[in-house]
């Protein structure tokens, strides 16, 4: 190349003079084409300006998030890879990552705290819910439509000498007032009658009862029958006990029903206060007995004017609350 | 006949021996992975193609330890390459013809300045390649002669011409 550098030499050694790789001679050869040549060094300024451009490009690094998808490919997680790498990676991942860092034990005892206040907040509000439910049923059930349910025989029942009770069903479902008022007994023993005891607690275990698979263990009728001659002087006073007694005066069966052969009360009483009643109730059975009965003498099984047992409940009862079955029956 | 041409000249072109003291990830995983940002011009496909490159370096590693050993860079950067050029037609992002228009009815150069990386795009993947490799990344010649597979006069010319492809597209000299 001559002394002279055209423009076309000038831009094929262009590439070589930016890098600053031309030889000495070269070089000052150019650089005169340049002083010379406007065109020239204003390509070159903008070919400087391109270069410095693209040197101050950003430098974008690996994102971290392609790391946890290599690990999930790796640990052989292919659903990610269907649907490719996506800003959702890059942006929301990192922020997981360190909850999937936590041991197993940490998130043992966070799952812990989280069951125990979900218990803590929810089981009384559960408590609450049942028990509203459980008295809306009772409060439709009218005990007195319900029909008679037996209890199948029990074969090896630990059934007391029921003696005096024998006028009277073992079951604890709705008894047939007549039948009550007939003094039948057939189904005495079989319905596995129980006799409970006011001195010692109620041991289920010791008792077996004509429910066994009471759905309301602890649940408790009491029944209690009166002999009287005149039941409807007796109806008014034994309303009046049961008032005295805590039950609710809007109960339904609180005045009692008149069905043959008697009168009967089938009201849900506070279960604390049962003593009380039953001794009031046998105070009332003393004052209307009826008049001895001249045959009596000759029988074996006299009827006692005031009895009462109870057995255990099929149906749902409220904590704390009994059932409570007076027949007022006629002599 | 050109396509011969280049098969002969990458056989007869040797890598840059090197040696590495870290994982290939270690050390150019983020140059990798921003060469592939800047031709396909999304992190998606970006992602997605680093992925590939991932499992297929797994696989030549376990071949090829040695050649890694010896190259370093250069053999990752011929590797991460070829993907690339494989890979910009299914990962490529392309100046849509909108973006075309708009930037060709851009008259002002200090804003035609600022969308230089839509203008580098419009050069050929080859072009720009070797762009970046040289002007950003800074490889000697030597280097991106293999990794391009063409020679280092070749290399200069095709950099000659990039760089005034760009000069008339951004001061409008056409």
């Amino acid at each position: 190349m001559g002394p002279d550098m055209t423009c076309f030499d000038w831009s094929n050694q262009a590439s070589s003079y930016l890098d600053g790789s031309l030889n000495p001679g070269l070089k000052k050869v150019a650089e005169a084409h340049l002083e010379s040549c406007k065109e020239c060094r204003e390509r070159h300024q903008r070919y400087r300006l391109i270069l410095d451009s693209l040197g101050s490009l950003p430098r974008i690094p690996a994102p971290a998030s392609i790391k946890y998808e290599r690990e999930a490919r790796e640990k052989g997680n292919t659903t990610k890879s269907t649907r490719g790498w996506t800003p959702y990676d890059r942006f929301v991942r990192p922020l997981v990552r360190p909850l999937r860092e936590l041991s197993p034990r940490t998130w043992s005892w966070i799952s812990a705290s989280i069951l125990g206040f979900i218990a803590l907040t929810a089981l009384p509000k559960l408590q609450a819910l049942y028990d509203a439910r459980l008295q809306k049923r009772l409060e439709a059930v009218n005990f007195a439509e319900l029909p008679v349910t037996q209890a199948p025989p029990q074969e090896t029942g630990e059934t007391e000498d029921l003696g005096q009770l024998d006028d009277f069903s073992g079951d604890e479902g709705e008894e047939d007032p007549s039948q009550l008022a007939n003094g039948s007994s057939s189904n005495a023993t079989e319905g596995g009658l129980q006799r409970a005891s006011w001195e010692g607690e109620w041991d289920p275990s010791k008792h077996r009862t004509t429910d066994q698979a009471s759905s309301v263990p602890g649940a408790q009728v009491w029944r209690f029958i009166l002999r009287t001659d005149s039941p409807q002087d007796l109806r008014s006073k034994v309303h009046q006990v049961l008032l005295k007694s805590g039950v609710s005066p809007q109960a339904k069966m609180i005045h009692g029903f008149v069905a043959p052969g008697g009168i009967q009360f089938d009201v849900l009483a506070p279960a604390r206060s049962i003593p009380d009643l039953r001794d009031a109730l046998e105070k009332l059975s003393e004052e209307h007995s009826p008049a001895a009965d001249s045959s009596s003498a000759d029988n074996p099984y006299p009827t006692q004017p005031f009895t009462w047992y109870r057995n255990r409940s099929k149906r749902p009862i409220p904590s704390g609350a009994a059932r409570v079955v007076i027949w007022l029956s006629l002599t | 006949m050109l396509k011969k041409k280049k098969k002969k000249t990458s056989a007869a072109i040797p890598l840059t021996p090197m040696r590495p003291s870290r994982s290939w990830e270690e050390n150019y995983g983020d140059l990798v992975y921003d060469l592939f940002y800047s031709v396909l011009w999304n992190h998606k496909g970006a992602g997605a193609l680093y992925l590939s490159f991932w499992n297929q370096m797994d696989k030549e590693l376990s071949k090829n330890q040695e050649t890694y050993s010896r190259y370093a860079r250069s053999w990752v950067l011929r590797k991460a390459t070829q993907l690339l050029t494989e890979g910009i037609p299914k990962h490529g992002r392309a100046l849509t013809p909108s973006e075309q228009v708009m930037l060709d009815a851009n008259l002002n150069i200090p804003g035609r300045l600022k969308e230089f990386e839509s203008y580098l795009h419009k050069l050929s993947p080859d072009d720009q390649l070797l762009l970046l490799f040289r002007d950003k990344y800074g490889l000697p010649y030597e280097e991106i002669a293999p990794i391009l597979e063409l020679t280092e006069g070749a290399l200069k010319l095709k950099r000659q011409q990039a760089l005034r492809a760009m000069e008339e597209w951004l001061w409008d000299r056409t």
